[in-house]
């Protein structure tokens, strides 16, 4: 029996990805705990993906779930999204990087939050996994200066959140610590 | 140029994309208009503040889906863990495999929608039917398939979760094949 294509097969998909998704949660939630909460649940969804209709390019397919699954945990109401216990264990912050980390996170998630699935995905692909234009237009199949639109509106639409966030008497935190020297 | 190309400039330009003479050409451009250079300096400024999420602890070496190497010279932060590992292993081990046996059959059949389940059912659910068993709701099933796949991968010479879980999605698809 020959040996199943890399996309198709789970264990191969979940040792060359786990990082990656890991990663694309955690720099949304801040929290360890949330962030395996969402790995876990995409890589059981891409399971049953993978019996229906498997995507055809498996990192693109991952991502945009991944971002979307993290931006689903934060608006919904903690107690019903996560549980009791875990609300309280992640709250607790054991592994939280610091409050003006969390405020940023929170701000830049609140400003993916507002984009498109294609945008979100398009701005991850190129700011934190170092993608060329022509590597995430082959990923999402689309044409090269079409990312390149994703990509600009996106960077744009959370500028536009983080200087209205940074604006005067609603900056944060540490920049204002940081003047007061 | 028009507002397209001068868009096309600047995504490569940000992207870090530009050839050398693109680069200085559009330099030129924004030492020529200092309303777009401020344009751009609020982009980057956007970059920096998204890429500097990823100083984060955990990623890259998240327990639970993957061990990372041990620096060189450095003794893991294993010494108060380590006694309950050897004492619990066994009772570790077994929790972890039906806990995972319990939440991926969950999942793997679909478990939206489900309506919750008051008494979970109590072990041996390969000997019972499907409608037989008595799951947990979604959440806690996340949950406790966190927990039991950190105690399972925390384990030393225990199996990875990658492997647990894919093992456990295989035989739950097998079950499902009539």
């Amino acid at each position: 029996m020959s040996a199943l294509p890399p996309a198709a097969d789970p264990e191969q998909t979940f040792q060359r990805y786990r990082h990656d998704v890991y990663a694309w949660a955690y720099r949304l939630l801040g929290r360890h705990h949330d962030a395996l909460d969402v790995a876990q649940d995409v890589f059981l969804r891409w399971m049953r993906q993978m019996r229906q209709d498997p995507p055809d390019h498996p990192r693109s397919w991952l991502r945009s779930v991944t971002i979307n699954r993290a931006i689903d945990l934060l608006r919904a109401p903690r107690p019903e999204a996560l549980g009791a216990e875990s609300v309280s264990a992640s709250s607790r912050g054991d592994d939280r990087s610091g409050a003006e980390g969390d405020e940023l996170r929170g701000q830049v998630a609140a400003a993916m939050g507002g984009l498109s699935e294609m945008q979100r995905s398009v701005l991850t692909a190129k700011v934190h996994d170092d993608l060329t234009f022509a590597q995430i237009a082959a990923e999402h199949g689309l044409a090269v200066p079409t990312v390149k639109t994703h990509y600009l509106r996106a960077l744009r639409a959370v500028r536009d959140r983080l200087e209205r966030d940074w604006a005067p008497g609603t900056r944060p935190r540490k920049e204002l610590n940081d003047e007061r020297g | 140029m028009n507002e397209a190309e001068r868009d096309e400039m600047l995504a490569g330009y940000l992207g870090g994309e530009l050839t050398v003479e693109d680069r200085a050409r559009f330099e030129l451009m924004m030492a020529d208009d200092p309303e777009f250079a401020v344009e751009v300096a609020g982009l980057r400024r956007t970059i920096e503040s998204m890429r500097s999420l990823d100083a984060a602890p955990g990623i890259g070496h998240a327990p639970g889906i993957g061990h990372a190497p041990p620096k060189a010279g450095v003794t893991p932060a294993t010494s108060v863990a380590r006694p309950l590992r050897v004492w619990g292993s066994a009772v570790l081990r077994y929790a972890a495999v039906i806990g995972l046996a319990f939440a991926a059959g969950y999942f793997m059949r679909g478990g939206e929608g489900q309506e919750a389940v008051p008494e979970a059912s109590p072990a041996r659910p390969a000997e019972r039917a499907d409608s037989d068993i008595a799951l947990p709701v979604r959440p806690e099933a996340g949950d406790w398939l966190q927990r039991a796949a950190e105690a399972y991968v925390n384990h030393p010479g225990g199996s990875s979760f990658a492997r647990s879980l894919v093992a456990i999605a295989k035989a739950s698809e097998k079950e499902e094949k009539p």
